[in-house]
């Protein structure tokens, strides 16, 4: 019987559900340390305003690992188990993972180490999260703006509670992004969203993508006009 | 700066703090209407949707953005081919283009010369291309001119 409410939660999901945590969570013994640390570092860090698949596929194009999608699946398992556990503790929980038939011991001593690791980083990461969705950024108007968002909790209760600020405990830099969608009829729509330095990694990574995609249809592109003339 | 100076939706509403974590719109212009999104917090208790939810975050703003950059280009493209056509059709209104361009460009380079003292283009060089682009200009202007004179009179 499972002693978390994570292990409970599990443990009462489907058994594909299941078979994809144990699937994924193998994945974690297969990828080596200092690819996988970094990565999970990152996601501690900025957890919930980030996005673990894509920072997975970055670290995996820097890297050259050759399963990118090993260190993806490996990833979202462990956001999932980041996401669902807070306040319980990761020996309880990779317990709780191995008693229900999910994790191997190695899998176990991996997976304990990394939340172990990341732990300190979780009160911060949910505070500066808070701090992100409080009212808009007062450059707003402007496009391209970095926006300064200064701390004064350390901790999301401490925030949510009211208590008096009284020192300055972080500062974070975010970039205000506007995406201007042009729609039917010269209706203009201006989609606005921070980033944070990750965020502007993906976003050049899938620009890069994008243009390399273009390049590769130029031929196509240019023999299809020929045709067209013709 | 005084605390009245700034608009009062930058303005904490003092009766809200502490108490909830509030999501404020801004109350602008429609013009300059712009919409926040932020990604809600809801704990996934299944796996697989969990998995899937978070692979979507960012997928509906790569699609808006693959499909903006592949509407801008398809437009680019439109001009592109007008503009080629334009100019096979007629080499006179070629030149014309390009000598206002052309003209456009130097003024701009004297502009900032004469006032922030950068030099974009040589001066002296600047001034004869101007002299040479306004003669250009006036022949093909002459050119067109006849043109159409012909057309009508045909």
């Amino acid at each position: 019987m499972p002693q978390t409410q994570l292990g409970q939660r599990i443990a009462e999901g489907s058994a594909n559900s299941r078979a994809e945590v144990k699937a994924d969570l193998d994945k974690l013994t297969k990828l080596p340390a200092p690819i996988l640390h970094p990565v999970v570092y990152k996601i501690a860090k900025t957890h919930p305003a980030c996005n673990p698949l894509e920072l997975a596929a970055l670290e995996a194009e820097q890297t050259g690992i050759a399963d990118p999608q090993a260190l993806s699946d490996a990833v979202s398992v462990f956001t999932y188990i980041w996401e669902n556990m807070d306040g319980e503790s990761p020996q309880a929980v990779t317990a709780d993972l191995e008693s229900l038939g999910l994790l191997s011991k190695d899998g176990a001593r991996i997976l304990t180490e990394l939340l172990v690791s990341a732990e300190p980083f979780r009160e911060t990461a949910k505070v500066e999260a808070s701090y992100l969705r409080i009212g808009s950024p007062l450059f707003a108007a402007i496009r391209g703006a970095v926006d300064l968002r200064l701390r004064f909790h350390k901790t999301e209760d401490a925030l949510t509670n009211g208590v008096p600020p009284a020192e300055l405990v972080g500062a974070q830099r975010v970039i205000m992004t506007n995406l201007t969608i042009n729609e039917p009829g010269n209706v203009e729509r201006v989609v606005s969203f921070l980033m944070d330095e990750y965020d502007l990694s993906y976003m050049k990574r899938f620009v890069k993508h994008m243009e390399r995609e273009l390049e590769l249809s130029k031929d196509l592109l240019k023999s299809s006009e020929r045709k067209g003339h013709g | 700066m005084a605390e009245d100076a700034y608009p009062p939706e930058y303005k904490e509403d003092q009766a809200a703090v502490g108490t909830v974590l509030r999501r404020r719109f801004r109350q602008i212009a429609p013009e300059t209407a712009r919409l926040f999104r932020y990604r809600q917090l809801k704990p996934e208790a299944d796996y697989t949707a969990f998995k899937a939810t978070v692979a979507s975050a960012v997928e509906e703003i790569k699609l808006e953005m693959k499909v903006q950059h592949e509407q801008t280009r398809a437009e680019v493209q439109t001009v592109r081919r007008d503009v080629l056509a334009a100019i096979k059709a007629s080499p006179a209104e070629y030149l014309t283009l390009i000598c206002e361009f052309g003209s456009l460009f130097l003024l701009f380079s004297l502009t900032i010369r004469f006032i922030l003292k950068i030099e974009l283009v040589n001066t002296g060089f600047a001034l004869f291309m101007l002299a040479a682009f306004a003669v250009y200009w006036a022949m093909a202007r002459l050119k067109q001119e006849s043109d159409k004179r012909q057309r009508e009179d045909t």
